[in-house]
């Protein structure tokens, strides 16, 4: 990630401003994730097929 | 046989005639992304051609095969005046951009990009994760969101999937 986490707090610094950092909770989308997995695993060919098949429809 | 109202679009095809005429361009864009593993359908094929002069010669052939004209009406396929020569073909659309957002061209993305068989015949070099992620990054638009994410956690599992671990 660029600029790095220590030059961005010291950009915002020098505007006499400062970063809050805050946790919050992690939202992960279970289907698109089963989804992203799945498609790794298949060649870009496959890949394209599938698209071009999910269009038609 | 799609709905008649659904643009046709045939990537193969458009591919095909460009490597007939061995016109040597990178796949960007929309495609790219899908041929990467994101989830999002697209209706036309992005190329960074490389910008040799006879490498533009040859792509003259191709785009006369496909009936190629300008979307926005005008009739020059030239490239010199155009960021993005945005084309309707045949096949489908078809863009051809010399120097995508947040790049060099074709030589700045040949360095990571990737040459992977579609089928029919058909091999193409398309960009790499992290130059896709870079050029949709940089153009900033609300709408490419979704695939920037998705790009970016293609990145991440590809990364693990190289180390052999398990996210």
């Amino acid at each position: 990630m660029q600029p790095s986490f220590e030059t961005l707090r010291e950009l915002v610094r020098a505007c006499a401003l400062d970063l809050a950092l805050a946790l919050v909770p992690y939202e992960v989308d279970e289907e698109g994730e089963t989804r992203l997995r799945e498609r790794l695993f298949r060649s870009p060919q496959d890949r394209l097929q599938a698209m071009l098949e999910e269009r038609r429809r | 046989m799609p709905p008649a109202t659904e643009p046709a679009f045939d990537p193969i095809g458009i591919f095909k005639a460009l490597d007939r005429a061995r016109v040597t361009y990178i796949v960007i864009g929309g495609l790219a992304r899908v041929l990467q593993g994101t989830d999002e359908l697209t209706n036309g094929v992005d190329i960074v051609p490389a910008m040799r002069e006879e490498n533009l010669r040859r792509l003259n052939v191709p785009l006369g095969e496909l009936n190629a004209r300008r979307r926005d009406g005008k009739k020059t396929l030239a490239l010199a005046d155009v960021d993005v020569l945005d084309l309707e073909t045949d096949l489908g659309e078809l863009k051809i951009v010399p120097e995508p957002a947040g790049t060099r061209g074709y030589d700045d993305l040949r360095r990571a990009a990737s040459r992977e068989h579609l089928g029919f015949g058909v091999r193409v070099a398309i960009a790499s994760v992290g130059d896709l992620a870079r050029m949709t990054s940089t153009l900033g638009r609300e709408q490419d969101e979704p695939a920037l994410r998705m790009l970016h956690r293609v990145a991440e599992l590809d990364r693990s999937i190289g180390h052999g671990l398990e996210l």
